[in-house]
């Protein structure tokens, strides 16, 4: 499964309450005031900027600490292909996966905003210009899950969890 | 091979005799926390699947965004209750029985040496019961409903030993700020905490639930007490079931391991905009306070109320102030009205809320005004958390957020409390 976008740059713990800005403001939870709203602490334009294939970039503990998965959702229906990171909440990576979203943890500090970035799962390999940076590419099981495109599209296919 | 509590649990729940961090184990859970979530039910579907696996095993509880504040939310409420009348789960708790880390506590279902899985991060809070409690997201339930088994990566174990005697006005709550402001956010990220030490058994039940509830703001993946006298007498007359307190292997391997003394702690405040935060009461002291909120899974218990209703006894909160209380579940507020507790917040100026998740994250009540500041009792402080990201929140014990509430400014309670 390979991806490839522009990126843009979050820094460090980054919460699933900022992904979600509006998230619990009634009535506007709907998966689009979400959507509208998405980072809109951090980057206002993130929501109305972002397009199919770009890429969403961090530092360390991106997506701390909420078991909330629609702070995965709301990256997949922006059309975020891919999330780079040093390291993630535990919640929000398994939630990444089981909802379509690769999720990547890798060195970042090279990646800057606006850069055109290449991501290999099954490689386990990022290419930004000439430089190349290596992660641990996915186990077989996950990664046919995320090209599925998460646990329920991937239980439709193959009838069975990944073990 | 010697092995740490978790991983003695996570043996046994993959019907394996041990396990090594790293390895990914299919892990059965012995119960279900399934806190709110018509979306569980909704996902389950499109697995495909129409019945639980195992209804025994699922506990549901209606918590979040109570009473409904909406159309949509009174009919995801609805469906809910109608699935739990349909299918037979035995195991329902509606919306006037509080929040679901406490309820499902204190209905006995979180019982030593137990695999607990649910919804909601603060699901780590069961490890008070000397179990494995891991948190979820609702697809995830929604897979547990219907296979019953999960994969998981076992995690490595961490060791906090926490001793010492706490000094008056100074609560469970401040060390549990304190730790998290050292360890830090992603200090523990996916890791089990497991804790020990003289302070930890000198504490009741209520005060290690805090401990076990806040490890997640560290990144853990589970936190768990040992099992001691004070575990068994809780679970007197709440346990359904046999159960079997596991210990760690004295030679278990630990990847790190903490050592804490709080004797010379003071009250601690975790600052905006995380959790780790942390900072003594000195350094915020003066901070000018709109709102206070006690309550939440992390402080809203009797012993909570009680420790705020000592500072607000015969005092008026602030005019300036709202000072909201959410017990923690409908048992404990009876408990906490029991004590006079109630009559004193009340003469004092609070504003009782139902027990719920409440105001902690901004679902319902107690959304906060541009620019306002909130002191908490509850667990996290990032932006937006309280319903708006124009605003700052400060979490600190329920005798801090009491004494702020009456000074309207962030106070240390310790001159509040003397001779009382």
């Amino acid at each position: 499964m390979k991806m490839k976008g522009r990126v843009f740059r979050f820094g460090d713990n980054v919460s699933t309450d900022v992904h979600l800005s509006v998230k619990y403001r009634p009535p506007e939870h709907t998966l689009e005031d979400l959507k509208r709203d998405a980072f809109r602490e951090i980057d206002p334009d993130f929501a109305s900027s972002v397009r199919a294939g770009d890429l969403v970039v961090a530092g360390e503990n991106f997506g701390l600490v909420s078991s909330r998965a629609d702070a995965a959702v709301v990256l997949r229906e922006l059309g975020v292909s891919c999330v780079l990171a040093k390291s993630y909440g535990h919640m929000f990576y398994r939630n990444a996966i089981n909802m379509g979203l690769p999720v990547v943890e890798c060195d970042t500090d090279a990646i800057r905003a606006g850069d055109e970035v290449e991501v290999d799962l099954e490689a386990g390999a990022v290419r930004v210009g000439d430089e190349r940076i290596d992660f641990s590419p996915y186990p077989a099981a996950l990664l046919t899950m995320v090209s599925a495109g998460g646990l329920i599209p991937f239980l439709k296919e193959e009838g069975d969890y990944p073990a | 091979m010697a092995q740490t509590i978790a991983e003695k649990i996570l043996a046994r729940s993959a019907g394996q005799k041990t396990v090594e961090p790293g390895q990914i184990i299919d892990a059965t859970p012995d119960v279900i926390q399934s806190s709110l979530s018509e979306t569980t039910l909704v996902k389950m579907r499109e697995m495909g699947a129409d019945e639980p696996f195992d209804r025994e095993k699922i506990v549901v509880t209606v918590d979040h965004w109570t009473p409904a504040e909406s159309p949509r939310t009174a009919n995801m409420h609805r469906n809910l209750r109608l699935f739990a009348q349909e299918k037979n789960l035995r195991h329902f708790y509606d919306v006037s029985e509080g929040i679901c880390h406490q309820v499902f506590m204190e209905n006995g279902h979180a019982l030593p040496g137990q695999l607990i899985m649910g919804r909601d991060s603060h699901n780590t809070s069961h490890g008070v019961m000397n179990a494995v409690s891991l948190p979820f997201g609702l697809t995830e339930v929604a897979y547990l409903w219907a296979v019953g088994s999960v994969w998981l990566r076992v995690p490595e174990s961490v060791r906090i030993r926490v001793n010492g005697t706490l000094r008056k006005g100074v609560f469970a709550k401040d060390a549990v700020l304190s730790i998290v402001g050292e360890v830090g956010a992603r200090g523990c990220t996916y890791k089990s905490v497991e804790f020990e030490g003289n302070l930890i058994s000198k504490l009741s039940i209520s005060e290690r639930f805090s401990f076990c509830n806040m490890a997640v703001e560290m990144g853990a993946k589970t936190g768990i007490m040992p099992f001691d006298k004070t575990t068994e007498r809780y679970l007197r007359g709440r346990a359904k079931k046999k159960f079997r307190p596991v210990s760690p292997d004295a030679s278990a391997t630990y990847e790190k391991e903490y050592e804490f003394n709080v004797d010379r702690l003071g009250p601690m405040i975790a600052c905006p905009h995380a959790v780790d935060n942390v900072k003594p009461v000195e350094e915020t002291a003066r901070t000018v306070v709109h709102q206070a909120f006690l309550g939440s899974c992390t402080n809203g218990r009797s012993d909570d109320i009680g420790e705020a209703a000592r500072v607000l006894k015969g005092r008026k909160v602030h005019p300036e102030v709202r000072l909201l209380v959410g017990p923690a579940s409908r048992l404990e507020y009876l408990a906490a009205e029991r004590k006079g507790y109630i009559r004193t917040l009340l003469e004092a100026g609070a504003m009782i809320l139902n027990p719920g998740c409440g105001a902690c994250f901004g679902g319902s009540q107690g959304i906060l005004a541009d620019g306002e500041v909130c002191i908490s009792s509850s667990n996290r402080n990032f932006k937006g958390r309280m319903g708006n990201p124009n605003a700052d929140i400060y979490l600190a014990s329920p005798a801090t957020v009491a004494a702020s509430a009456v000074k309207g400014v962030i106070a240390d309670p310790r001159p509040m409390l003397r001779g009382r």
